[in-house]
């Protein structure tokens, strides 16, 4: 429209800015409140700083850590082991819900064991994992798997399933093989599935690494965490929890970046 | 009288489920001519789709024979056929070109030649501006018209047309058809349309065979002769309503 924007208008968007305005400015000031408190909680002697640490002291101990270059292995290991846990994760759940699609029958038997694997607390079997793989690195990434492998499965294959059968019947009609139905239509028409179960698989892929951290390792932020627990330094667990939120805000909005890229290039 | 292009002799169709066993098609004969626009007419749930299924060779009957250009369909996805749905089912996310040359796609068979001829139908058919762009920028009536270019890309010789135009509102839906049939006929297919809508069916049909509610019969078969070319002119000819009244009539009865 290139008609002159009436008053009301103006007025209108106007509105709409100021209140987006407001909203951020509450939220940064939620964020920066909330750790005043908690240090003038430490410093004025209302909580133990001891036992509770306090945003500086946190800082501080990471700040050590960084002038003697340790903080980038733990911080290393741990991105290292969640990246490769969300992509193997997502993969293999990915090609397990080809494959069931694929053959509708195997569906079918498997479908108990599925609901109930998915609905069983993995992280149960952490500790015959580390009998099993032994306490490395693959551990962790293993119970990593476990977490996010039966979840991918299943949100792909309701994905797949909600496709609507007359497209199913087009592709059909056409003479495509099941491969060509899945890869022109049923894969295509799944993205949105997909989308949810990367967001999901974000916060699982992180449970899984740090409970895998906290089980055998001797690297990483889960086990900085525990270690910072058993010898009373909280600084330094506090520290380790502030990054672990940063960096999972950090995928948390990558993915999303992701999300809106592929909604724009579905809607146009 | 030329050789039929699908002939049904004697079909019978039954549906199973674990609880019953459903007759849907009962001794079902009938043939189509080519160049021919037949439309089944008939209720609600009476089987008429489950006619185009067994045409396309999406499932198979329980007895009798189909045959196509003279030869038996046996279950299989022919390539002279092509089928159009109620729903458009373009795709979001591919181009409009992309979308109409799905067929072709599936068949490895994207030669030159094939895709010109595609990109003739979309000029010649008015939507060439759009070929790029993604199918929502297309209106109801354009997305049907897109979706009847797809089906002519594979250069099928019958159309199976399954309530093509029940999705659009009313007024799209008398353009529209006029559109769609004018291309048909442009084209010089056989189509096999079912619907539920009598007007419908008088305004485009050459020749119209209404069904019985459940098992589907044949119970009335009639060539329409309506002057004035067109959807529209149809329409408002006053042997319209005369053809109206004699299979609301027949319709009426089969449901007593």
């Amino acid at each position: 429209m290139n008609i002159e924007p009436s008053a009301e208008h103006l007025a209108f968007v106007q509105g709409l800015k100021s209140r987006k305005r407001m909203v951020s400015l509450l939220r940064g000031s939620i964020l920066i409140g909330f750790f005043l408190l908690w240090e003038a909680a430490a410093r004025f002697g209302w909580i133990d700083a001891f036992i509770f640490s306090s945003p500086s002291r946190a800082v501080s101990s990471l700040w050590r850590m960084i002038l003697e270059g340790s903080l980038w292995n733990h911080l290393g290991t741990t991105l290292l082991e969640t990246l490769i846990g969300f992509i193997l994760g997502t993969l293999i759940g990915l090609v397990a819900a080809i494959l069931l699609w694929f053959f509708p029958t195997a569906e079918r038997v498997l479908d108990p064991y599925l609901v109930i694997l998915n609905s069983l607390p993995k992280i149960a079997l952490g500790p015959v994992i580390i009998v099993w793989v032994g306490s490395g690195m693959s551990s962790i990434i293993t119970v990593t798997l476990l977490i996010s492998v039966v979840s991918t499965t299943m949100g792909m294959l309701t994905g797949f399933r909600e496709v609507d059968g007359e497209k199913l019947t087009l592709m059909q009609s056409l003479g495509a093989s099941r491969l060509q139905t899945l890869t022109m239509c049923v894969f295509p028409a799944s993205t949105l599935s997909l989308i949810s179960v990367l967001k999901i698989n974000v916060g699982m892929v992180w449970v899984g690494v740090i409970v895998g951290e906290f089980l055998v390792s001797r690297a990483g932020l889960g086990y900085l965490i525990v270690y910072g627990g058993q010898v009373f330094r909280m600084d330094l667990v506090m520290g380790s929890v502030l990054i672990l939120c940063l960096l999972a805000a950090l995928m948390y909005y990558m993915v999303a970046g992701l999300e809106s890229l592929l909604k724009r290039r579905l809607a146009e | 009288m030329a050789a039929p292009v699908v002939s049904f002799d004697k079909v019978y169709l039954r549906y199973h489920s674990a609880a019953e066993e459903t007759l849907a098609l009962e001794n079902l004969s009938f043939r189509v001519n080519p160049g021919e626009f037949l439309v089944i007419l008939g209720p609600s749930g009476c089987g008429k789709s489950t006619i185009l299924s067994l045409i396309a060779g999406l499932i198979s009957t329980s007895e009798g024979i189909i045959r196509i250009n003279g030869t038996e369909q046996a279950g299989t996805v022919r390539p002279e056929i092509g089928y159009m749905f109620q729903h458009d089912h373009l795709f979001p996310w591919a181009s409009l070109r992309e979308n109409l040359l799905l067929g072709l796609k599936v068949r490895g068979d994207l030669s030159p030649h094939k895709q010109s001829r595609v990109n003739d139908m979309l000029s010649q058919y008015g939507l060439l501006e759009f070929a790029d762009r993604s199918p929502r920028a297309l209106s109801g009536g354009m997305r049907q018209r897109a979706a009847l270019i797809r089906t002519l890309a594979t250069e099928p010789d019958i159309l199976l047309l399954d309530e093509p135009f029940s999705a659009l509102d009313y007024q799209t839906r008398i353009l529209v058809s006029e559109d769609i049939a004018s291309i048909i006929k442009q084209e010089g297919k056989t189509a096999i349309m079912v619907t539920h809508d009598i007007s419908e069916a008088l305004s485009l049909a050459d020749r119209i065979l209404v069904l019985s509610p459940r098992p589907a019969r044949v119970s009335l078969e009639l060539p329409v002769d309506i002057p004035g070319k067109g959807v529209i002119l149809r329409r408002a000819s006053p042997k319209f309503s005369e053809y109206f009244n004699l299979i609301w009539k027949e319709l009426d009865s089969g449901e007593h």
